[in-house]
């Protein structure tokens, strides 16, 4: 309890003061970051693994067509300093994702927040500024 | 029960840090106190990859040609993760010094009086320095992660010297390159009893026209000795899932 208490205490404290937009191995090439996407989707799988988790799940887009999204978020290091952990979603669950998209239109996206059963997480990256405002 | 375990670690760490740093000896668990100066996804952190005319580095002809052959996911030329060519986001071993200027995080130091021995959490690799006064090998064959030796130059300063790196290694997540020429110094100095600095210079003639200060006194502070250190390896099959699940449909 101690020794998990002051290793997660430690690990927060050094990620705290890191620029989060930052926590990276590859890049923001392929991404719009000036913008986000908010989905409410259904997860259908969650990968916890190198070099970055995806949490993979279905929307509805605006013609009712079901859309099947990945996104990623950093490795599991960063994101367990975060509060995640590899069962925190599961197939069925109802998420609601804050992202950046790709720029060439395709269901993928980079998480920087997302809703499980009530409790918001961040994600890997800042909130794009405009989100607070959907 | 939290607030009582609050205060046991804050008070610990209040101890410690009034308490006189041990002579010549790192022993322990060392963690960059910014995580963004180990990770530094952009490169050297001193100098990284981002198009400020100050962080250019002095190349040589030849180390231009090097670096042109290099597409990094990172830096102002970044591609896609889909379109590089980092061999190690492809899982080869990152070598040395990369293991320093990229994903840099808690590190154990164990020391006996031949060797002092670094354990890297990324990748779960280690480093042997030998301290028992032997020399750099003239003409060593090249390993992913050099070799290595060390002395104090005080009680409190330890110099490393590294040589005998493989050229397929980059020198940072940005795809800056050396060759097998390439001479590293490393400078643990440490401030009392919780705190180190690590600075890193490369020297490498073939490559650049001088030599580089690639880290500058970046602050690591120590850890419980009783720290788990966090598994982080990059696995193959993990790779190809993520390029063919996320990278391939995202390139540009």
């Amino acid at each position: 309890m101690t020794n998990k208490f002051i290793a997660g205490l430690s690990m927060v404290l050094a990620l705290a003061i890191a620029p989060a937009a930052l926590l990276a191995h590859h890049g923001s090439a392929v991404y719009d970051t000036g913008k986000s996407v908010t989905v409410k989707g259904i997860v259908t799988e969650f990968l916890w693994a190198n070099p970055h988790c995806l949490l993979e799940f279905d929307a509805k887009n605006e013609k009712g067509e079901t859309v099947h999204w990945t996104a990623e978020v950093s490795n599991p290091p960063d994101m367990i300093a975060r509060g995640w952990n590899r069962k925190m979603f599961a197939a069925g669950d109802e998420v609601i994702v804050v992202m950046v998209a790709a720029k060439n239109g395709e269901p993928i996206g980079r998480i920087a927040q997302v809703t499980v059963k009530g409790k918001t997480y961040p994600g890997m990256g800042a909130v794009p500024p405009d989100a607070a405002k959907k | 029960m939290h607030r009582l375990l609050c205060l046991i670690f804050v008070l610990s760490f209040v101890v410690a840090a009034q308490s006189p740093a041990p002579k010549r000896d790192l022993t322990g668990i060392w963690e960059p106190v910014r995580a963004i100066d180990g990770i530094a996804p952009n490169g050297a952190r001193n100098m990284p990859a981002d198009g400020k005319p100050e962080h250019e580095l002095p190349y040589t002809p030849f180390g231009l040609q090097m670096l042109k052959k290099n597409r990094s996911s990172n830096g102002p030329n970044e591609v896609a993760a889909a379109d590089e060519n980092d061999p190690g986001h492809m899982c080869d071993p990152q070598g040395f010094p990369r293991e320093n200027l990229f994903e840099l995080r808690a590190t154990q130091f164990i020391q006996n009086p031949l060797q002092t021995v670094m354990l890297y959490t990324y990748g779960r690799v280690y480093r042997v320095i030998w301290t028992d006064g032997r020399e750099l090998k003239q003409d060593p064959d090249p390993h992913w992660f050099g070799y290595s030796v060390g002395k104090w130059k005080d009680d409190y300063t330890f110099v490393v010297n590294t040589n005998g790196t493989d050229a397929r290694t980059w020198l940072d997540n940005a795809g800056r390159p050396h060759s097998e020429d390439l001479k590293v110094e490393e400078v643990f100095h440490r401030i009392d009893h919780d705190k180190l600095e690590l600075s890193m210079t490369i020297d490498d003639p073939k490559v650049y026209t001088k030599p580089w200060l690639a880290l500058n006194k970046i602050q690591m502070h120590l850890l419980p000795a009783n720290f788990d250190l966090v598994e982080m390896m990059c696995s193959p099959s993990e790779l190809a899932e993520y390029n063919k699940r996320h990278a391939s449909g995202a390139k540009k």
